[in-house]
């Protein structure tokens, strides 16, 4: 029988592997670096960790990423407090605000209507969008959602959702890469759909 | 447009050979089994970055070897391109071939499949195009497909987004199976999937359009007026064609909701574009149904020409035309036709052949150059 790792360390390995992007491979390597480190740093890693697990917590009303109870975009007086920009995650919501060229306020719907994963619009937060549109005084809404069929998708059904509202209703026009994904969207192409966005098109 | 030079490292048979082609006429020669398929399959791969026939890269790697190197140079519309693509399968000798590596490099840059496929589209004709004519819908789906992509890249995308939305569309089905409260999730899918498809059935039905115009002369041409080719677009849509989106997408949304309930029931979308097909009609009768081996022959390779026709007024001038074992499926009339069809046209092609006998009465010795292939080596008769 092979050599294997000692219980605890396979345990490591074996969570590591479980993140995003982390192969065995990589795994192995970040678990032999930890064991590498200093006590007291292994301990502030660990610390974070379950600090940021324990403090972090979803925006009451946008559900942006905080630690506090409404988010720091949402506190924010200086931002136009009547357009929103509704985008897929809280990645997007930051590939926006590097472009610096928007100073609205935000909506994360957690995902995109994707039946393929089991995503059907009661598990993203557009029930809590509309109801905000029913009291924020919302002039704008920019449905930023991803350039795919389900960003589309979720986007089409966002705006057959806000029609009776009577609120100007624009998707970013697609300047961001073709079939991509916002994240990837450069800086400068970003900033371009969010000036070209267009007028929602309803069906009759 | 031309393919200038080829040389062929460890693909297939060939170990190490360099073809100078001519601009006009290139006719590989050889006993069966020598490796003239292989050299079509070379410019093909040169030019598209995959094969029309391997199922894995590996495949073009000589047995015995881990690489595989082609290495050509290419003029279109004046500008040269030197294309140099690598294929490595280091760990083959150990075990069964698996996915090669493929490295792509045109005038000393890296670059993607879908580089030379934006600007290389050769046309080529092998006998299993016969297959078009006599097989099933998607067979011929997928030949349309491919010409409106070549004429039009842009429609990759739709096709793309069309095969996913029918994709959600039928897995949300599935799911309304054991959630029937989802079922009202089924517009905003209708939705999209009449957007897209629409516009596929436009693009499909306008191309048709402008191919027959292409394929009438050609096919006539060919059989001295004779027959009348003519291809139909047949939708499980739509009985008349406009053009129209608007129009169209209205009676696909009404198509759609009256298979609802069968949709729900089998679980899958049962109308749409991904189940239409086209009538191919020599004299108002169906050539697949009705045709002689030798009338679907020509048809095919009428829709090929056609496709070149097309190619050309895109691009200016012709792609390259890649014939494998054409010549002995054809009687010696339309040999004729053909051999004269592309002398007279700017247009390089490469043509394979067992013997010279049937080459030599077409009088193509100036504007030709023969390619003695025998066990994946090369004798020029002309250098
Ligand atoms: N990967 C490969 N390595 C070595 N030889 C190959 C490979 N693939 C095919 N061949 C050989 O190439 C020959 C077939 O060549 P082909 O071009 O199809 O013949 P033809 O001249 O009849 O068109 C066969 O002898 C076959 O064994
Ligand atoms: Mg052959
Ligand atoms: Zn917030």
């Amino acid at each position: 029988m092979s050599y294997q790792y000692t219980r605890p360390l396979a345990i490591l390995i074996e969570e590591l592997a479980k993140l995003p992007g982390i192969g065995p491979k990589t795994a192995q390597r970040l678990a032999l670096y930890i064991l590498n480190i200093s006590k007291e740093e292994a301990n502030i890693l660990a610390r974070s960790i379950v600090n940021a697990k324990e403090k972090i917590k979803k925006c009451r009303i946008c559900y942006n990423l905080t630690d506090q109870d409404v988010c720091e975009i949402c506190q924010d007086n200086a931002r136009q407090r009547d357009v929103l920009c509704v985008v897929e995650t809280v990645r997007d919501l930051m590939a926006v605000e590097k472009t610096g060229g928007y100073k609205g306020l935000y909506h994360v719907l957690q995902g995109a209507i994707s039946p393929l994963d089991g995503i059907e619009p009661e598990h993203l937060t557009i029930e809590q969008l509309i109801s905000r549109l029913k009291t924020e005084g919302i002039k704008e809404v920019i449905l930023t959602t991803n350039p795919n069929i389900e960003g589309e998708v979720t986007a089409a059904y966002i705006a057959r959702l806000i029609r009776p509202f009577n609120i100007k209703t624009t998707r970013i026009a697609y300047g961001v890469p073709i079939g991509g994904d916002l994240e990837f969207a450069d800086e400068v192409t970003l900033t371009q759909a969010l000036l070209g966005r267009q007028v929602f098109k309803n069906e009759k | 447009m031309n393919v200038d030079k080829i040389r062929l490292i460890n693909f297939r048979n060939f170990k190490d050979a360099s073809f100078n082609f001519h601009s006009s006429l290139n006719i590989f020669i050889g006993d069966n089994a020598q490796g003239k398929t292989n050299v079509i399959e070379s410019i093909y791969t040169l030019l598209r970055g995959n094969s029309y026939r391997a199922k894995e890269d590996s495949n073009l790697i000589n047995w015995s070897e881990k690489e595989s190197y082609i290495l050509g140079e290419v003029s279109k519309n004046k500008e040269k391109f030197q294309i140099n693509i690598l294929l490595q399968d280091i760990d083959r000798i150990n075990s069964l071939p698996k996915k090669a590596k493929k490295i792509i490099k045109v005038n000393k840059k890296y670059r993607q499949k879908s580089w030379l496929t934006k600007r290389f589209t050769p046309v080529i004709f092998t006998p299993e195009d016969l297959q078009i004519i006599k097989s099933s819908p998607s067979v011929r789906r997928k030949f349309l497909d491919e010409v409106i992509i070549n004429l039009n890249p842009i429609y990759e995308r739709y096709l793309r987004d069309y095969s996913r939305v029918l994709f959600q569309r039928n897995m949300l089905l599935k799911s309304i199976e054991s959630k029937s409260n989802l079922e009202q999730h089924l517009t905003v899918w209708d939705q999209k999937i009449v957007e897209i498809g629409s516009m596929i059935i436009r693009y499909r039905v306008k191309t048709l359009q402008i191919m027959n115009q292409k394929v009438k002369i050609i096919h006539q041409l060919m059989t001295k007026n004779q027959e009348v080719l003519k291809l139909k677009y047949n939708s499980n849509i739509l009985t008349s064609f406009s053009e129209d989106n608007e129009e169209i997408g209205n009676i696909f949304e009404q198509k759609l909701s009256q298979a609802k309930e069968q949709d729900l029931r089998l679980k899958v979308t049962t109308v749409g574009p991904h189940r239409d097909d086209y009538f191919i009609m020599n004299n108002l009768v169906d050539l697949g149904i009705y045709g002689s081996q030798g009338q679907q022959r020509t048809a095919v390779l009428a829709l090929k020409m056609a496709e070149l026709e097309l190619l050309k007024e895109k691009d200016r001038e012709y792609p390259p035309l890649l014939l494998d074992d054409v010549l002995s499926e054809l009687d010696s009339e339309r040999r004729l036709f053909l051999m004269k069809i592309i002398k007279e046209r700017p247009l390089q092609t490469f043509i394979t052949s067992i013997d010279i006998e049937d080459l030599t009465q077409y009088n193509i010795n100036s504007s030709s150059k023969i390619f003695r292939i025998k066990d994946g080596t090369m004798q020029n008769d002309g250098e």
